[in-house]
């Protein structure tokens, strides 16, 4: 107690001071040791300034630091082999390079191990947006039976039983008691500070690089919904994959399929209109992302390329108006680009993999 | 106990010297505007994907999404009274987006006009920066060059020769419009210091007056002539000021 009270009369005479100082910063009465640092995020303003944290889960140096080790953490897994860094690998964009994903299990799951940058900023999670916020989406993995098969609360056990977790937890979150709420929290602190923003497209916008002259055709094709009665040409990408987060993170049905085999989002709403549909992600490091779609059926960028311009399925049920209505030619069915400009929407493309973001150390292995 | 005792104890103390400061930069009492929007189709509130239409032409359709900027708000006396303009004056209504804002610190006057625009002026069109709902992530980008689209409606529709869907995206500088809406009633601030003004939007009006827009020629369109005969409609009919409350 006597430590106590010394230490509340510099804390009178603060209060004292900044009372009446004009930006009326609130004094904290808090005599609590825990004091962690926050995280300072770092964005070119070309980017979204007014992304959301939730407020009881604020970016600190300390919660990232566990988070990172959580990620990469194979004790997160049932049988201690996989974390969820094993299909989240940051070579790739934090994708695993498969079609589908495969848990500790041996089973594939039905959807692709979904790219990981720029989380900040979205707000419904996984292909199917059946996650409101990083950290419900965090315990989905874990606990799913065909990816890392773990329940939590076991995780919880066996990470109190370390000599590493206690003290990492303490300096998160102000005590060595590790819970499932607090193994979410961290994940997702470490999840929303992966942001790519130093790829060539970034330094174009920012006026600190060049496009040569078939990147900026192709950005122009890309970012382009076409209109053939005034001539103007365009690849409509950008009507679903647009802004600088490369998504509107939207939800659409991208006509893979005349007969819906995994309803999507749909079966998350419950509504007809959403049967089909996938999130449109963000394209962002897409030359390191393949194989593509939901299910990862194409395994290159020209085979994507080749389904939104000649194989589209008309008849899929709720396509989107924004593909029915992308021709390049008056009274065109199709999309109709020509070889040339799909090449130039390629090439495009490869402007969005950013080198810095996948060799950043404060997002790699601490185990390594 | 004890810790939250002595906690307890400090703000009681604090208190008194944070409410001395409010009591030395006490001003003369703005108010707060509160301003409504209900996205109509003739008569009836807009339901996206749940019902269907009759455009002005006789075609039917459906809305899935519709969104569009209002910007630069200003409240007017026509007596030359008093202007506000709302500052960083930038919003997106419909969609997932809002359907009121509010309009702070407005000095006490009688207005009885409201004037605002349908889309983002050319200076913050073309620029990065982010104020109000200015969003470079939002899905009203277009792209870098061309700016924000003003207003998108996407949804399908079925006319007299041929259905399909329907995406209208309307930008550009010259599709930019200002106008000026009567208030039914003037609004004297001084007698009703938190007022709100109920305004109504009528998809129906983007498809009529003066250009009737038959979706079997046109139901798509984000440049060039098609967009400019939807701006037109949006400045004239559109928007209207239904109640002062």
């Amino acid at each position: 107690m006597q430590t106590l009270r010394n230490l509340l009369l510099p804390f009178l005479l603060l209060i004292a001071a900044f009372a009446c100082s004009p930006d009326k910063e609130e004094v904290e009465p808090e005599v609590e040791p825990f004091e962690p640092t926050p995280y300072e995020l770092v964005l070119p303003k070309t980017f979204p300034q007014n992304f959301k944290v939730p407020a009881d889960n604020p970016l600190t140096e300390e919660g990232v630091l566990l988070g990172r080790h959580l990620f990469y953490e194979k004790r997160l897994s049932g049988d201690n082999t996989m974390s969820c860094g094993s299909c989240h690998q940051q070579e790739k964009a934090f994708t695993d390079g498969r079609a589908l994903a495969v848990g500790i299990d041996g089973v594939a799951h039905r959807r692709s191990a979904m790219s990981l940058s720029n989380l900040l900023w979205f707000f419904l999670f996984n292909w199917d947006g059946s996650a409101l916020s990083l950290e419900d989406q965090a315990r989905i993995p874990i606990e799913s039976e065909i990816e890392m098969h773990q329940s939590l609360a076991e995780a919880v056990k066996e990470l109190q039983a370390t000599g590493l977790y206690p003290p990492l937890f303490r300096k998160a979150f102000g005590s060595d008691t590790i819970t499932e709420e607090r193994i979410l929290k961290a994940i997702a602190q470490f999840e929303r500070t992966l942001i790519s923003a130093d790829s060539r497209y970034d330094r174009y916008l920012l006026d600190e690089g060049t496009f040569t002259e078939d990147e900026l055709e192709g950005m122009k094709l890309f970012m382009t919904h076409p209109e053939p009665g005034i001539g103007l040409r365009g690849g409509n990408c950008g009507d679903c994959h647009g802004g600088v987060l490369l998504s509107m993170r939207t939800f659409h049905n991208n006509g893979l399929d005349e007969v819906l085999t995994d309803l999507g989002y749909g079966a998350v709403t419950g509504r007809e209109v959403d049967k089909g549909k996938f999130k449109a992600p963000s394209l962002r490091n897409i030359a390191l992302t393949a194989p593509y779609m939901h299910d990862g059926r194409f395994q290159t960028l020209e085979e994507v390329l080749d389904h939104y311009n000649e194989h589209i399925k008309e008849n899929s049920p709720h396509l989107s108006p924004l593909i029915t209505e992308a021709t390049n030619e008056v009274g065109g069915k199709t999309l109709l680009l020509t070889e040339e400009e799909k090449r130039k929407i390629v090439t495009f493309l490869h402007t969005l993999t950013d080198s810095t973001f996948i060799t950043d150390k404060r997002f790699s292995d601490p185990f390594k | 106990m004890k810790k939250a005792g002595l906690n307890y104890l400090l703000l009681l103390m604090a208190l008194p010297l944070l409410a001395a400061c409010s009591d030395e930069e006490a001003t003369a009492p703005a108010a707060t505007v509160q301003v409504e929007l209900q996205n109509m189709v003739g008569v009836q509130p807009l339901q996206l994907d749940a019902s269907t239409y009759t455009s002005p032409a006789g075609d039917t359709y459906v809305v899935s999404n519709f969104k569009y900027y209002i910007s630069n708000v200003k409240l007017i006396s026509s007596k030359g009274e008093a202007t506000f303009l709302e500052p960083e004056s930038y919003h997106l209504i419909g969609g997932e987006g809002k359907t009121t804002f509010e309009l702070k610190e407005v000095p006490a006057g009688t207005y009885d006009k409201i004037e605002l625009s349908i889309g983002v002026d050319e200076a913050h069109n073309h620029s990065t920066d982010q104020v109000g709902d200015l969003d470079p992530s939002n899905e009203m980008v277009w792209d870098w060059d061309t700016g924000y689209k003003f207003l998108s409606l996407v949804g399908t529709y079925t006319g007299d020769t041929g259905n399909g869907g329907l995406v209208f995206h309307v930008g550009g500088d010259v599709n930019y419009k200002t106008l000026t809406l009567d208030l039914p009633q003037a609004l004297n601030l001084r007698q009703q210091p938190n007022a709100t003004l109920r305004l109504q939007a009528d998809v129906n009006e983007l498809f009529q007056n003066p250009n009737l827009i038959d979706f079997d020629v046109m139901h798509a369109g984000g440049h060039g002539a098609g967009p400019s005969m939807i701006a037109e409609n949006y400045s004239n009919g559109f928007l209207k000021v239904v109640e002062v409350k």
